[in-house]
């Protein structure tokens, strides 16, 4: 089941709204949230998903890092290659 | 005493005692607002102008008269089409938002001609209501012809009737201060603070940017336009001094609201304006300025002659002002398919027009259009979709506007978690205009709802259709990205 997002980007000019798979990985999010800020904000080598104050591992599930519909989801980025 | 001020308050104060029903039936309270006052405690109300009907008729005529000589002398399509393209998206933006909004304040204007408590007041509102209709008539008027040429001229008409954001959040405005308010806050919210308070950011500031780029129609509908508004504005400051001295904490509460709820709406409105789509040359100040000449200096005192403290979220409202419409318009930039106007891509002159003038903020914004520049440079002229957004965006549940505040480092929205579902707010002051009158703004259906709902596409190409864009009139780059700063060699 796809569970809508609200997602910041670090350096993003506005908040987004994404429908991310249950099942999907919090690096695979990171990676649909650096997408989808590109037009803004420049990728960034070191991604890091911040919910709920804490980092989240890359490997686990939307589900499994307790993400729920509707959540905030912060993307931090290192490393950028413009600005 | 001249003959005309012997009899004019005979007509303008004709208030009488009612026989077969009572007064607070003929004034209801939800219709005529609170504090609700026996109407000898409204006799003293009055405003300056004390126009008759017979002159409002003959001056209204004069006016009408030498605007349509300007719209034949200077308001054709070869006349509108020599003008900065970026300049006619001022005048796309503004006809869109202002007509069908003032059609919507003949009805505030007539509510407060009935149900307003003194005689006084309701002709001047009716006069009001006269005059919004004919701000809703003008531009209606002067854009129809341009249609043919440019359909998104068409918008001046369609924009309130559509499900694009810009007009969900602007009938989500509109619907509340001028449709849906009585007759008190009607006069405090429209007439004291909208338009006393930021309207001469429009009528001082865009008029003297229009004569700038040889807008002359514009220039004149804005000039005549404003001699009306100067005139019902009125009507704001004896409402509110009543409602200082019977009820000053209502007074208060409805100057914090309808403040931070009109900055918004004019950030978006005459920020895009100010700082971005009229040409460089043709800029008097910045909208930062402007805001600080002519609302915080002249408001403020306005507020204090009353006896009012600064509006609660002051603070807030400074934070945001060199920083919030940069956000939006870098956000719409990168969105501008969902907007039935062009959008510019600062360049390296207008990037330190607005460092000198933002030194603080701008330099946070510096890397957003530093990667919009390197994408177009990547794309090439023509290739819109590389520096355009194709993620649905988020919107605030009261001012329903993208959650574009705070930084690019620290975006300030707010979340609040009630029993029947997750509110998101652009701002602590928003949040806190919701939670004071949840039932007035929670059933609200903003874009991000219609789309979790399915009444609204996700996809972005099928959401621009809901919006009513097509490939026709939705907004573009003015030149398609075709700038000879993006030639050069990386940065200047």
């Amino acid at each position: 089941m796809a569970i809508p997002l609200y997602c910041f980007v670090r350096g993003d000019t506005l908040g987004l709204v994404v429908l991310a798979p249950e099942g999907e990985s919090v690096d695979q999010l990171a990676e649909r949230l650096s997408r989808a800020a590109a037009p803004r904000v420049a990728p960034g080598t070191e991604l890091k998903v911040v919910h709920r104050g804490r980092v989240l591992r890359g490997e686990l599930s939307l589900k499994q890092a307790g993400i729920a519909p509707l959540d905030r989801v912060d993307l931090v980025m290192e490393g950028n290659t413009h600005g | 005493m001249p003959l005309r001020d012997e009899w004019c308050d005979l007509a303008r104060k004709l208030d009488w005692s009612f026989s077969y029903t009572n007064e607070r039936e003929v004034f209801p309270p939800a219709l005529s607002g609170t504090p609700w006052l026996p109407s000898a405690e409204w006799r003293d109300w009055d405003e300056p102008f004390r126009s008759t009907y017979a002159e409002y008729v003959s001056t209204q005529q004069k006016k009408e008269v030498a605007f349509q000589a300007i719209a034949e002398a200077v308001g054709r399509v070869e006349d509108i089409s020599q003008l900065d393209p970026g300049w006619l998206s001022v005048v796309k933006l503004h006809m869109a938002t202002l007509p069908l909004a003032e059609f919507a304040a003949v009805i505030g204007n007539l509510r407060a001609a009935r149900f307003g408590r003194d005689s006084a007041w309701r002709m001047t509102s009716l006069l009001g209501a006269l005059d919004e209709l004919r701000h809703t008539q003008l531009p209606l008027r002067a854009m129809h012809d341009l249609v043919r040429w440019d359909q998104q001229f068409e918008w001046t008409h369609r924009f309130f009737h559509s499900d694009d954001w810009v007009a969900v959040a602007g009938r989500h405005l509109v619907d509340e201060l001028l449709l849906g308010s009585d007759a008190i806050e009607f006069a405090i919210g429209t007439h004291f603070v909208f338009e006393t308070g930021f309207t001469n950011l429009q009528f001082i500031g865009l008029t003297a940017m229009a004569k700038q780029v040889g807008d002359r129609l514009f220039e004149q509908m804005l000039q005549s336009i404003q001699t009306d508004e100067a005139r019902h504005a009125q009507i704001g400051h004896p409402v509110l001094k009543k409602l200082v001295a019977r009820d000053p904490e209502r007074a208060q509460r409805l100057v914090d609201k309808w403040f931070w709820r009109s900055f918004r709406f004019f950030a978006v409105v005459t920020g895009f304006a100010m700082d971005y789509l009229t040409p460089l040359g043709a800029r008097r100040a910045s909208f930062k300025e402007f805001v600080e000449e002519w609302v915080v200096d002249q408001f403020q005192s306005s507020l204090e002659e009353l006896g009012l403290k600064r509006p609660k979220y002051w603070q807030e409202f400074l934070d945001a002002l060199p920083i919030y419409h940069h956000m939006v318009y870098a956000s719409a930039y990168t969105y501008r398919a969902t907007t039935w106007f062009d959008f510019v891509l600062p360049g390296p002159a207008e990037q330190a027009w607005l460092l000198q003038k933002y030194p603080d903020t701008w330099p946070q914004l510096a890397p957003v259009w530093h990667n919009i520049e390197e994408r177009w440079r990547a794309a090439g002229p023509g290739l819109e979709w590389y520096t355009h957004g194709t993620t649905p965006v988020s919107f605030c549940n009261l001012c329903q506007l993208v959650l574009c505040a705070g930084t690019p480092g620290q975006n300030s929205a707010v979340f609040v978690q009630k029993p029947e579902r997750c509110y998101v707010f652009c701002s602590e002051p928003c949040r806190e205009l919701f939670e004071s009158e949840p039932e007035r703004y929670a059933g609200h259906q903003g874009v991000v709802e219609r789309i979790l709902a399915g009444q609204a596409p996700a996809n972005l190409l099928e959401l621009l259709r809901y919006f009513g864009l097509n490939e026709a009139n939705w907004g573009r780059d003015v030149v398609a990205g075709s700038y000879d700063f993006l030639a050069a060699e990386g940065r200047p």
